[in-house]
């Protein structure tokens, strides 16, 4: 965990071409996890509508509540390193927009995975909420990696 | 003093974890159930109510991705609470939930060699790891919140 205590990173170049390298697979995850959801559960509003609540007249069963609380176990634990990880990269760059930049990615992801519950437990509308806020998060950590690649790849 | 932007990475991932630590209360509590009995029945399996014994593979498929992660986890916020005021009580704290989450993982095994004693062991080190868990989060929060920013 050098990083979270060295200065200038850019200094070091092995820990510069780590972050950069570090950060280029993190978007490429990024962008798999929205494709890896979009071929799980449909790319439309209604299609996301019955792959989690199901939908009789087409005999789609919805999702169980265990196999949903499985797979927001498992990506909040994800959301919480990555952002935990692109926070601390991000974290070097002088802006005044950086703590705003990581306050709304964290709540976004928050929002996500409460609205994917609510929608399964309370009402439908939160399907709209949950869609939104998961891709507002993904893209707004993009955003972060890839501020912080331009940020590495400039010469100190 | 912490920076603004260290005092909001801290409390959002706090929330963050006890946002975690809910969905694994609510996952035991639907898979395996609330009482020693239940956990019993979960790993022993029961004729009578079809619930099927588990296997040595499927526990093992649990065991090792929850390893990794929990320990990651606890290494984290204990890191991060050796920068705070409670620094004294984090080698207790590290012990507890380390013995409780290792006696946890365990117990799953011993119960599926029928040794029944183990549902009792098993629900006890999960309440404690989770109590201390809780302890951890609200020991990380609490000096987050009486630093001023600069």
């Amino acid at each position: 965990m050098k990083f979270t205590v060295s200065k200038d990173l850019r200094k070091n170049k092995v820990m510069r071409n780590l972050l950069i390298s570090f950060s280029t697979i993190m978007l490429l995850f990024l962008a798999l996890d929205i494709t890896n959801k979009t071929l799980r559960f449909g790319s439309t509003i209604s299609d996301i509508k019955n792959s989690w609540l199901g939908n009789e007249d087409e005999f789609i069963e919805p999702l169980s509540t265990i196999s949903a609380l499985e797979m927001v176990h498992l990506d909040l634990f994800i959301a919480i390193l990555l952002i935990l990880l692109i926070g601390s990269i991000f974290m070097r760059i002088d802006t005044k927009l950086k703590t705003p930049f990581l306050a709304i990615t964290m709540l976004l992801s928050i929002v996500s995975f409460g609205s994917f519950i609510a929608a399964l437990f309370v009402s439908k509308t939160f399907v709209i909420i949950s869609v939104t806020s998961f891709l507002a998060w993904h893209i707004s950590a993009s955003s972060m990696l890839i501020v912080s690649i331009f940020w590495l790849l400039k010469k100190p | 003093m912490i920076d603004s932007y260290q005092k909001t990475v801290i409390t959002l991932f706090s929330i963050m974890l006890i946002a975690l630590l809910a969905t694994s209360i609510a996952l035991f509590i639907m898979k395996i159930g609330v009482e020693p009995v239940d956990i019993a029945q979960y790993y022993m399996g029961n004729e009578e109510t079809f619930i099927v014994k588990k296997s040595f593979e499927g526990l093992f498929e649990t065991t090792a991705p929850h390893l990794f992660a929990i320990t990651i986890i606890i290494f984290i916020v204990i890191h991060l609470l050796l920068f705070t005021n409670y620094k004294k009580y984090v080698p207790h704290l590290l012990a507890g939930l380390l013995i409780s989450f290792i006696v946890d993982m365990a117990s799953g095994y011993f119960l599926i060699a029928n040794l029944t004693l183990f549902a009792i062991i098993k629900w006890v080190s999960f309440l404690i790891f989770q109590a201390l868990f809780i302890i951890a989060i609200f020991l990380l929060i609490s000096d987050i919140m009486r630093h001023k920013t600069i």
